[in-house]
């Protein structure tokens, strides 16, 4: 059976290069000797969740949330089945605010028990994050105008940069199967263990028995600890 | 007070010329001192402003040179900061100690960011806002953040001047009377869709309906009409009505021909705003024509070398800005010459630091995929992230070298390149291989 993958939003959430998650997402699953499919859907489109293997979303502007929010209001139900029924999403960039309670007055899709409140001033940074779901930290850059404040499992500790508030101790939200973050652009083309962690997520769920087969990316390495080392300088005040 | 900030403002004008240090510092102490020190500067009641995302300094350097060469007097900050502080030096450094500014004009080029700061101490006749693109998202942003920061800036009386192809921009020019707008029509650079790596004109800026595209330029730059608000591509004033990028060629509302210093549809954009500036400030057209004729371009972003007797050309683009990177990439492919490309990134900005590379994944590598690119060369402290996005640009990755080692870069581009060579970097990291042709 086919791996599906969805990336929703993919004309409209896409503000920083996203769309290479899904890129090399694909071409990881087919290195596995995965058959892939991949659908792009967006605004108005039918959509039925329980059909994939994963969902993908991306960073927007605030004005093009907004606009997507409305969409997926009408389809939080079934979203909320994928998500229970420990359906694999990753939101990247500013989408996850969506799955809160509130947008500051706007309501949100109410999934999760948290609301965001937009800032004046724009917080970008360069990060260093750790997870308890990854042996080796998270490299990316944030760009965003909000502040989250939330009592549920983050996916994130922050090491460097900013984190979900002023606090700047956690980051992001993981909830079964739900991944989401503040890290905008191409999350898993930067950070090769997060991305091997879901293809095998994604192969596990959707072949029991997978076996899984070593494949060496040394540039999508190299390209990472490059960066952690850079980071990892500025950290330390070099 | 007035004339003591003055003084003491182009002396250090002076002083930092002399010590090579930048202009912003000496408008930064007299703002410091009187922070209303240009409401009470004596300006010309002409004063033109250029912002926008590209373009911005090649467009004022045309603009003053046209008016210079027809005998107006003109201060410019070209070669000076364009955040506030830095227009402030100019302004200081060109009145006299009464606080008058004898020119006849002013001519400005702002930072998107800082207009609405630098506005607060005067109002232009013209303000030119050449374009809204995805440029410097480290610390832009995105752009309809600048649109937003720049719409703060213009007042009613500002004549807008505006691109008419760019859906976001010329969105300052809905429902408003006093604008001007420039752009270019169909020609066979033209396509029917945009097969870029993103597309900011899918929804309209204004209400996010769907907009329907008649053709692009490049990226989501073309013809665009929202049906639901109205918001549409309007009939230029000033329009390109001929193109002919083999041979440097364009044409301004079907009589004036102009020679392009540089073949790419950018300067061809640039010129036609130069002209509509001049045009709006009363000069004659072929006086504009013959003076952009004999423009010959002072900016150095384009510079050729020889390099083990090959012929190279540097064609400086930004990083962080996928639409410079795109033009650099269709100006090689329509060289359409056995050629290798070098790509360096290895400072990704010269004024901050960032690791961001997210950018890569916006630009079209892909049009590199040509049978006359023999070869690639990445190099730089992110050539890993160069070589992955490559590896998914569905390019032969055996034509494809990467060199963290900038020595080495210009070994493998002695040794090895084939044909003619084409190196694409930014300000950032321009010199790096500049240094290294000496």
């Amino acid at each position: 059976m086919s791996v599906k993958l969805l990336h929703l939003y993919h004309d409209i959430m896409n503000l920083y290069g996203d769309y290479g998650n899904i890129v090399i997402l694909k071409k990881h699953l087919e290195d596995q000797g995965l058959n892939v499919v991949l659908d792009k859907k967006s605004i108005h489109d039918e959509v039925v969740f329980k059909d994939y293997d994963f969902i993908f979303i991306g960073s927007g502007t605030e004005r093009n949330l907004d606009f997507v929010l409305e969409d997926l209001k009408n389809k939080s139900d079934a979203l909320k089945e994928y998500i229970e029924n420990n359906g694999i999403i990753l939101c990247t960039g500013n989408s996850f605010e969506m799955f809160g309670n509130k947008i500051d007055n706007n309501e949100a899709l109410k999934l999760f028990d948290y609301e965001v409140r937009r800032d004046k001033d724009r917080t970008t940074s360069d990060i260093i994050y750790e997870s308890q779901y990854l042996k080796n930290p998270v490299v990316g850059f944030v760009n965003k105008q909000t502040k989250i404040y939330h009592n549920m499992n983050p996916f994130f500790s922050v090491a460097f940069g900013v984190g979900e508030n002023e606090k700047n101790d956690y980051e992001g939200v993981k909830y079964k199967n739900f991944y989401g973050t503040h890290v905008s652009g191409p999350i898993l083309v930067r950070n090769p263990e997060l991305l091997e962690k879901l293809v095998m997520d994604i192969a596990k769920s959707n072949q029991s028995g997978f076996k899984p087969k070593k494949v060496q990316y040394t540039n999508e390495e190299k390209g990472y600890e490059l960066v952690l080392s850079e980071l990892k300088k500025r950290q330390e005040g070099k | 007070m007035k004339t003591l900030v003055i003084i003491l403002s182009k002396l250090l004008y002076w002083v930092g010329k002399i010590i090579g240090k930048g202009s912003s510092l000496p408008g930064k102490i007299a703002l410091k001192l009187d922070k209303n020190i240009l409401k009470k500067i004596n300006l010309p009641r002409d004063i033109i402003v250029v912002t926008g995302s590209n373009g911005k300094t090649s467009t004022v350097e045309m603009i003053c040179s046209v008016l210079e060469n027809n005998g107006y007097h003109v201060g410019c900050n070209k070669e000076g900061s364009n955040q506030t502080e830095g227009v402030t030096t100019m302004i200081l450094n060109a009145c006299n100690l009464k606080g008058e500014v004898k020119e006849d004009v002013l001519v400005i080029e702002s930072d998107e960011r800082y207009l609405r700061h630098t506005l607060k101490y005067f109002t232009p006749k013209y303000l030119v806002v050449t374009n809204l693109y995805r440029d410097q998202m480290t610390r832009n942003g995105h752009p309809e953040l600048i649109y937003d920061i720049i719409k703060e800036a213009i007042t009613d009386d500002i004549h807008l001047i505006l691109n008419t192809d760019d859906p976001l921009s010329s969105l300052y020019g809905y429902k408003r009377a006093n604008v001007t707008y420039f752009g270019m029509d169909k020609n066979k650079f033209s396509k029917d869709v945009n097969d870029s790596a993103y597309d900011d004109g899918v929804y309209c800026p204004n209400c996010k309906h769907r907009l329907k595209y008649d053709y692009y330029h490049f990226n989501h730059i073309g013809s665009y009409k929202c049906e639901n608000c109205g918001h549409e591509r309007k009939k230029p004033q000033y329009s390109v009505t001929a193109l002919n990028l083999e041979n440097g060629e364009m044409v301004i509302n079907d009589k004036y021909k102009l020679m392009m210093s540089l073949k790419n549809i950018y300067t061809a954009y640039n010129l036609l705003a130069t002209f509509a500036v001049c045009r709006l400030f009363g000069m004659k057209d072929a006086k504009i024509e013959e003076s952009l004729n004999h423009y010959i371009i002072k900016n150095d972003r384009v510079q050729s070398f020889e390099i083990n007797s090959k012929h190279a050309m540097l064609l400086t683009s930004k990083h962080e800005n996928s639409i410079s990177y795109n033009q650099s990439l269709l100006y090689v492919t329509r060289e359409n010459r056995p050629c290798t490309v070098v790509i360096i990134v290895d400072a990704v900005s010269r004024k901050y630091f960032t690791s961001e590379t997210s950018w890569l994944w916006d630009i079209d590598f892909e049009l590199l995929n040509q049978t006359c690119v023999e070869k690639v060369i990445l190099a730089g402290k992110y050539v890993h992230d160069l070589i992955t996005r490559f590896e998914y640009a569905g390019i032969d990755m055996d034509k494809v070298v990467g060199k963290e080692n900038l020595d080495d870069m210009m070994e493998e581009i002695k040794e090895h390149s084939k044909g003619e060579i084409f190196v694409i970097t930014c300000f950032s990291d321009r010199m790096k291989f500049i240094n290294r042709t000496k």
